[in-house]
């Protein structure tokens, strides 16, 4: 391998000359079969360009970074780990290779057999650049209702307490809605919050938020890129309905050890990464706490000084880690190993000392609640032929809920001796160790071939119980609740990106996946096609078919992302659910980076499940979950528009939806179709950023959305009980003790509107370049006209005058300012 | 111990309610009409009674009025009048004659004047067949004394029933002064491990034993059959005299489902915050309410 010295920004490393054999006979066999129409025929004569396209200050992979033969009109796109392979007539082309954000580099390449080329691209401005669009267009590609969420926008926009977050930026985007104030919660063209497949290196995360859904879980500067689909899904992703989220987190820095940070109102965070071995091996590894606990112990401590022999403590705190380690061992073969671990803690501990005749004694009572993530995920690349790249991943994922409760009663200063005890825990979750293979073939430019299989195995925790019980009469040790549920999981999948003209592009795909859940097998063939017609170089028509499968299930009964919601698996009783999406769209490219895009949707969802009347998820604690929810079907359909500026000073863009969701339940409001909690009718939100100078940006967020749905009772009237029909059969002792006499009439559910939802986020980022690095002052205004947004309604009695029924909306956040100091190094 | 789960979520909404803050908003929806409430609930070879109110908005704060002006008509199954209620007091109606007849079907039909017409139409199930009520004392696993009741219903075969149960203890304090007057307490909670039963909470520690004030259930399981319902009641009364009233009832399909809903309905009232809504069914088209029939068997035991 010749390294060749370019200049002092731009490495170039060819590994010319070498004509590598195949593996293995069996991968050729099967990517042949893989291949779907003529591409077999693009062999003669021909020879293929490939490599890896790498970040020259970093040497991280970049995602999505592209090499065109203008002389050919033909080009491709780098994949998910930076690896490209393009196929070419043999001779002497002119390559470009661009990124966004990357000077793009022209390299001459001769091919009279396969070569490799490794391209480092440095940021541009450090050296004079061809000006080249540095990712496919959107008028290119098959790709619909994808979004790729700039980190660099994530990182700009004023959020709530300065928290930077990649879910809440999403939400910012046609299509995608948040819950209630406040909440990461994702709700997809009308689809749940269990519908959104959330990849964080490609392994499963189940919860994603913090702090009761105001935050997600992902720490902004550990994230490399985030890719949004909403519809029109690939082959190779399966297992929810209504979006894939496919996190990257960043590589680990190559070259030189990098740091960022942050001290905010209420978390610092801070991320290292470097090499281990220059150029060959790397970390990356960023922490993130939450200190409202720490701030809180001293006023605590003086509120307790003024208790008579009474102590409470209590608190709460997240935190979270990503790790990565990443490690090249040949030019062929590459591991990953990443790493995410997160808690969210609140406690209460309270204490009271109290005197007898002959000692002193000490009750104490102790609750806790936990929830959290453990993520990691091995992976292995390894490239068979320059044609032929594939990437193998073991993963493993755990997120568990606990929620516990504890009374003790002592001699004081014998703790151990505990005259009488009690505690109760209650604990959901759910566990995966799954695997896949995933295989990228290009045999030619026109075709872009991946294929694939993976399995995964759950353990799903729906609800357990610990009881204890000592020096109160009976003792009791008891274990009970609702059993553990295993269930595998298989998918197979093929897909074909091809070109059938210049102005036609088809992905072409199948995805198969199949549950086995008590001795049950739910076997899902998803056929997938999308379709792109360029109408000219500017823009394209686009249209897409998705049919999904679904073998899990999220049982929720609140809206403000309490962690008791519970994962449920698809059982003999409970049946997956499925999908359908058809999507159709419009997108054009307009001067001076403007560009706008229109798409219109019908989505179908069978099998969805909401908890019974009267229910509720301590109803789950007895063990028969299924017992406790009706299973129905939802649709949704509406239209969305983006308006976006992506390059300039300002950027930003300007979204709107319109939208219907519905469900249907036989059970549940009389059979009756009704408007899911979240549907919306009109969404809009305005996004900008603008770089007055280097040193000064400025982000405006403004938000509007349609009220959400709520149930709410509007009459009420005599129940026929007590009092009102004398003389009818003893309705006295069936009646005994009820608690209303009156009944508060539902309509309808999800019936009545709360006022609508709007919000103006202002912020101001002031860089400021050191020896050290770069230090950032970020001042934020969330909520900057202070509008009280409704978070939920209640009946309530007015303080004045009294005995007055009111509706009274309660709201969360008022104008709530925010500081952080970031620096980078 | 269901409650301790309770104890340990409710501090999950605290920091929620410390940031929270409130206001009055209008009820946007547009002015609601009060509607027609008919409750009539009947029994076989018995007077019928109606009781007619109006529905009001839900922020009203009075008491909800009664409709003394009503016409009330009772109909047969093809909406021949029967007969017409008479008004006794406070929107109470009745009717003597003709009385209702098992395996028929009836209607109603009431205009008010100014708020319209609302009509309903039920069955009367045929007459329930109680074969026995046996009861045995005996103690829980806890070590608490408790009653044991073991009810068995002959189903009907050639109808769709549906049923509800009902335990009662009534403890009655005596004036140590006049042994005339005397003052009653009603517990109506027991417990049962019927799988076929529809409603009712579980406590976890009772090994999925569920208890509450009525239990129902459809003959889905035992069409034409006998029906074995057992139950249990802990005994800590303290009063003087201590009895129990054992209820039965096969109710019509609106009778039963308004029964179900209504208890499901005051038991979510209880927890709100986490409770799924329940809507009450009703069968008054054009008004709310309940017309159906039913029929009951009653025992009741003293305990010495």
């Amino acid at each position: 391998m010749a390294a060749v010295r370019f200049n002092r920004y731009f490495l170039l490393s060819t590994r010319l000359g070498k004509r590598r054999p195949l593996h293995s006979k069996a991968f050729k066999g099967i990517a042949l079969l893989a291949l779907l129409g003529g591409s077999a025929l693009a062999t003669a004569q021909k020879s293929t360009l490939s490599g890896y396209l790498k970040d020259a200050e970093t040497g991280e992979a970049l995602i999505g970074a592209r090499v065109y033969i203008d002389s050919l009109k033909t080009g491709a796109v780098a994949n998910a780990y930076g690896f490209y392979s393009l196929t070419l007539p043999n001779g002497t082309h002119d390559a470009l290779f661009s990124s966004v954000g990357k000077a793009a580099v022209k390299k001459r390449v001769r091919l009279d057999e396969d070569v490799v080329v490794d391209i480092s691209l440095s940021p541009k401005g450090t050296l004079s650049t061809v000006v080249v669009e540095g990712q496919q267009r959107e008028q290119e590609t098959t790709e619909m209702s994808t979004v790729e969420l700039s980190m660099e926008k994530v990182k700009t926009l004023p959020v709530l307490l300065g928290e930077r977050d990649i879910i809440k930026t999403a939400q910012l985007l046609p299509g995608i809605q948040s819950g209630s104030e406040g909440s990461s919660g994702l709700y997809v063209r009308g689809g749940g919050p269990d519908q959104n497949l959330i990849l964080l290196d490609g392994v499963p995360i189940y919860n994603a938020n913090h702090l009761f859904g105001f935050f997600s879980v992902f720490n902004a500067d550990a994230i490399n890129q985030v890719k949004l689909i909403k519809g029109g899904f690939p082959a190779a992703y399966g297992g929810r309905l209504s979006s894939v989220i496919d996190i990257r987190m960043n590589e680990g820095n190559r070259k030189k050890i990098h740091g960022e940070g942050s001290v905010g109102i209420i978390s610092a965070k801070l991320m290292l990464e470097g090499p281990i071995v220059k150029d060959r091996t790397s970390f990356m590894v960023s922490a993130r706490r939450t200190y409202i606990d720490l701030l809180a112990r001293p006023f605590i401590k003086m509120a307790n000084d003024g208790l008579d022999g009474e102590s409470i403590v209590g608190g709460y705190f997240f935190y979270d880690v990503n790790a990565k380690i990443n490690h090249t061992i040949n030019a062929n073969n590459r591991l990953y190993l990443s790493a995410y671990l997160g808690d969210d803690t609140f406690y209460i501990r309270e204490k009271y000392n109290y005197a007898t005749d002959n000692s002193t004694y000490v009750e104490e009572e102790n609750g806790e609640l936990k929830w959290g993530n453990k993520l990691m995920s091995l992976r292995w690349n390894h490239t068979f032929t320059p044609k032929l790249f594939a990437n193998t991943t073991l993963n493993y994922s755990n997120y568990r809920f606990l929620t516990g409760y504890a009374y003790a009663w002592y001699p004081k200063g014998q703790a151990k001796d505990v005259q009488e005890s009690e505690s109760f825990e209650y604990f959901s979750g759910i566990e995966d160790w799954s695997g896949n293979v995933d295989f990228y073939y290009y045999p030619s430019p026109r075709h872009e071939v991946r294929f694939g299989l993976g399995e995964t195995y759950h353990t799903f925790k729906p609800g357990g119980n610990q009881f204890q019980m000592k020096g109160m009469g009976t003792d009791i040790d008891s274990s009970f609740g609702a059993s553990l549920t295993y269930s595998h999981e298989f998918y197979a999948y093929v897909q074909d990106d091809f070109s059938l003209s210049k102005r036609l592009k088809i992905n072409l795909g199948l995805h198969f996946a199949n549950a086995y859940v008590r001795r049950k097998l739910y076997p899902a063939l998803q056929p997938r096609v999308a379709v792109n017609y360029r109408l000219d170089e500017k823009s394209s028509l686009k249209a897409a078919y998705s049919r999904t499968a679904q073998f899990l299930h999220l049982l929720t009964n609140t809206s403000i992302g309490l962690p008791t919601d519970l994962w449920l698996p698809a059982t003999d009783k409970v049946p997956p659910q499925y999908g359908n999406q058809l999507a159709f769209g419009y997108t054009r490219e307009l001067p001076k980076g403007f560009r706008v895009g229109a798409e219109g949707y019908y989505k179908t969802m069978q099998n969805v499940i909401e908890y019974k009347e009267g229910a509720s998820f301590f109803g789950i604690s007895q063990g028969s979950w299924e017992d406790l929810v009706e299973v129905g079907r939802g649709y949704s359909y509406g239209a969305e528009v983006l308006f976006e500026k992506r390059t300039g000073k300002t950027t930003g863009w300007i979204g709107y939806t319109l939208s219907w969701t519905n469900r249907q339940f036989d059970k549940l409001n009389d059979g009756k179709v009704f408007p899911y909690r979240y549907d919306r009718r009109h969404d809009v939100s305005i996004v900008l950023t603008h770089a007055f100078s280097e040193r000064v940006d400025v982000g405006l967020v403004w938000v509007y959305g349609t009220g959400n749905a709520v149930t709410l009772a509007l009459q009420k009237y005599s129940a026929a009980g007590e009092g009102t029909t004398p003389g009818g059969g003893g309705f006295n002792d069936f009646y005994v003790y009820y608690n209303d006499s009156e009944i508060n009439h539902i309509d309808q559910r999800n019936g009545y509107r709360m006022p609508s939802y709007h919000r103006l986020d202002l912020g101001v980022n002031l860089h400021k370049k050191k020896k050290w690095g770069t230090a950032t002052w970020s001042f934020g205004l969330y909520n900057a006209y202070s509008r009280q947004n409704p978070f939920f309604l209640r009946i309530a009695q007015s303080e004045w005058p009294p005995n007055k029924n009111v509706l009274q909306q309660v709201s969360l956040f008022p104008i709530i300012p925010s500081v952080s100091y970031a620096f980078t190094f | 111990m269901y409650k301790t789960v309770k104890q340990i979520a409710f501090p999950l909404a605290a920091p929620l309610a410390l940031i929270a803050c409130t206001k009055e908003i209008p009820l946007t929806q547009e002015e609601i009409r009060p509607r027609i409430v008919v409750n009539a609930l009947f029994e076989e070879n018995d007077t019928v009674w109606v009781h007619l109110s109006e529905s009001r908005n839900i922020l009203f704060s009075g008491s909800l009025p009664h409709i003394p002006n009503a016409t009330a008509r009772w109909l047969d199954a093809s909406g021949t009048e029967l007969g017409e209620f008479t008004h006794a007091e406070d929107g109470k109606y009745y009717l003597t004659s003709p009385t209702p007849v098992p395996g028929k079907a009836y209607g109603i039909s009431v205009d008010v004047p100014e708020m319209g017409r609302v009509e309903a139409t039920s069955t009367l199930p045929s007459a329930i067949e109680v074969i026995s009520v046996d009861t045995a004392s005996g103690q829980s696993s806890e070590g608490y004394k408790q009653m044991e009741f073991a009810i068995n219903i002959q189903d009907d075969g050639n109808q769709k029933n549906y049923y509800g149960i009902s335990i009662v203890t009534h403890d009655v304090h005596f004036n140590n002064e006049d042994s005339s007057s005397y003052s009653s307490y009603a517990y109506p909670y027991f417990s049962t491990k019927e799988l076929f039963v529809v409603n009712g909470e579980s406590d976890i520690l009772d090994g999925g034993e569920k208890y509450g004030r009525v239990f129902f259930f459809p003959d889905d399981q035992f069409n034409g059959g006998t029906i074995a319902f057992k139950g249990t009641k802990e005994l800590w009364s303290g009063g003087d005299s201590t009895y129990f009233v054992v209820q039965v009832e096969s109710l019509s399909e609106a009778a039963y489902r308004y029964r179900l809903s209504y208890t499901n309905y005051s038991a979510s009232l209880e927890d709100e915050l986490f409770t799924e809504p329940v809507q009450v069914y009703s069968n008054i088209e054009g008004g709310f309410g309940v017309f159906g029939g039913l029929s009951s068997h009653k025992d009741t035991f003293y305990i010495e």
